[in-house]
């Protein structure tokens, strides 16, 4: 994920406290980066497939 | 002008074309992702029902909507391959599909996921989901029928013909499955609303969908000139860009 | 294949008949499967209980759901045969080249079809329904469902038959492609019973039920005579 701002706010937005806040998502970090993670692997897999279909053609 | 663009229905024009624009769909993709990423995590405030649970909307909704959009342009291309009896057109159909399933899969992974905290269950049959599932069933039926068929040209046409099926059929489908849900529940759960939408929210949702619509383009292209390379592999200018290919690497 | 006499819409009017005749004495001197398919649906709807428990409320609730499922397997089982028997003499290829408009050969197909395997299983229906313990009015409802929604079986199902012609794995490839494609049917036939059940006058889904077979009516052929003619070109 992208650089946090620890401790300061981006005007009038989110102000996460420290990166174990951040993560903890307010008690429901398994399903934000379940969801966020699952996201990023299945992009991963798309791409590398695209690769190894490119290797072969 | 338009005789200059019709060049590039042919495999062989298209090849390079392709070519020159992938890495651009890479940089707009990467770069909106992560403008999409920061707002969806630095600027939307915290909802007061939901928590932070409801930032996976952020995920669910643009994949979602990629999924149903990726279709219509799937269908599109295979129509217009039907019609015009073009190669390319069904050689693109062919390179939508996969990345629709993935956001299907997508759209179904993270609202299983958000409806366990919000609702309680990993899966309760609400409307959207229901119809995304069953969009994920003719991504599929779509991709076997064509794998299913040795010869290229009769599966890029039978495949058009599915998928001509299949994108008018889907309004319909959506509707019966909502006329279904509410037989059965009564008040219509929708898990896809979101309850004040603050602006920030919408343009987190807005920034995430561009980038996942760049990211489908860079990933159609690339597909499709892999697709090229093995349908014209017995053309000479395949033959000479592959070893070219080779010797760059 | 005996040729109508004459050319234009008498041809076009003989056609029709003609071809549902012809699929239906073809279809009864193997009458084996024909009541294969019969026996399949009844069994399925069976095995529901077997799999979920005898208890009549959860059954009653469960009929519409489970009687409309048997009959969609039952469909897709049934379908692979449409021109599969024609394809493998080569009569398909002439009706492909046959002076007759296609669409019309495969209407006529699809209504054989509905005779010999939708038909039998709507009559069939309220049976199931007595050993879910449906009550009276539902068993009509159903039946009235089955008799609208099960043609639609047989239209969609003629183009997922003529996409699948000939290919591997056609079966379970077949069901995959169509099966989606019914859930409007499914939705409105079993959802009419269901409403039944609980007060609702079935009017309304029995009307979308029929809206979706006048639209069916006009994708499924289209699409079949389309595959076919890709299949065998």
């Amino acid at each position: 994920m992208g650089a946090h701002d620890e401790g300061s706010d981006a005007g009038g937005g989110v102000n996460w406290g420290s990166l174990s806040e951040f993560l903890d998502m307010g008690g429901y970090g398994f399903y934000v980066w379940g969801s966020y993670g699952v996201t990023a692997l299945c992009i991963c897999l798309e791409i590398f497939s695209l690769k190894q279909k490119k290797e072969r053609a | 002008m338009t005789s200059d663009l019709f060049r590039f229905a042919a495999p062989q024009a298209f090849f390079p074309l392709a070519g020159k624009l992938i890495p651009w769909f890479w940089v707009l993709a990467g770069v909106l992702t992560l403008a999409g990423l920061y707002v969806a995590f630095f600027v939307a405030p915290t909802d007061h029902q939901q928590g932070e649970a409801y930032r996976i909307i952020f995920i669910h909704v643009p994949a979602a909507w990629m999924s149903m959009f990726l279709y219509v342009v799937m269908a599109g291309w295979a129509g217009l391959g039907l019609a015009l009896n073009t190669r390319l057109s069904g050689m693109m159909a062919s390179a939508i599909a996969p990345t629709g399933a993935m956001f299907t899969f997508v759209a179904l992974w993270s609202g299983a996921l958000w409806g366990r905290p919000t609702w309680g269950a990993y899966w309760v049959w609400d409307a959207r989901l229901t119809s995304e599932l069953v969009l994920l069933f003719l991504y599929l039926g779509f991709i076997a029928l064509k794998s299913a068929i040795p010869d290229p040209v009769r599966a890029d046409r039978a495949g058009a013909i599915l998928a001509l099926v299949g994108v008018v059929n889907v309004p319909i489908i959506y509707f019966s499955v909502q006329w279904w849900n509410t037989l059965h529940q009564g008040a219509s759960v929708s898990l896809t609303r979101a309850p004040s939408m603050a602006s920030t929210m919408l343009l987190g949702m807005l920034l995430m969908a561009l980038a996942a619509w760049m990211y489908s383009i860079a990933t159609a292209l690339c597909r499709v000139r892999t697709i090229i390379l093995e349908r014209e592999r017995d053309a000479e200018w395949v033959r000479m860009t592959k070893d070219q290919m080779r010797a760059a690497a | 294949m005996p040729a109508p006499s004459s050319c234009g819409a008498d041809a076009v009017a003989q056609t029709f008949p003609l071809i549902v005749r012809r699929e239906l004495r073809l279809a009864l001197r193997r009458k084996g499967d024909v009541l294969n398919v019969l026996v399949f649906f009844v069994v399925v709807a069976s095995l529901f209980p077997l799999g979920v428990g005898p208890e009549p409320n959860q059954l009653r609730a469960m009929a519409a759901g489970v009687v409309w499922i048997a009959a969609l397997l039952a469909a897709v089982l049934s379908l692979p045969r449409l021109f599969a028997a024609d394809y493998a003499d080569g009569t398909l290829e002439q009706m492909l080249v046959s002076p007759q408009p296609l669409v019309v050969i495969v209407l006529a197909k699809a209504a054989a079809h509905w005779l010999l395997t939708g038909l039998p299983l709507a009559l069939a229906a309220p049976l199931i329904g007595l050993q879910y313990d449906l009550p009276a009015v539902a068993l009509g409802v159903l039946l009235a469902s089955l008799l609208i929604g099960t043609p639609v079986l047989s239209l969609l199902g003629a183009a997922g038959a003529a996409l699948t012609l000939g290919v591997r794995g056609g079966g379970a490839l077949l069901g995959l492609l169509v099966l989606p494609l019914f859930v409007p049917v499914l939705v409105f036939g079993a959802g009419a019973v269901t409403s039944t059940l609980i007060g609702i006058n079935p009017s309304a889904h029995l009307s979308l039920l029929g809206a979706f077979l006048a639209v069916s009516s006009l994708i499924g052929p289209w699409a079949a005579c389309a595959a076919l003619r890709v299949a065998l070109d």
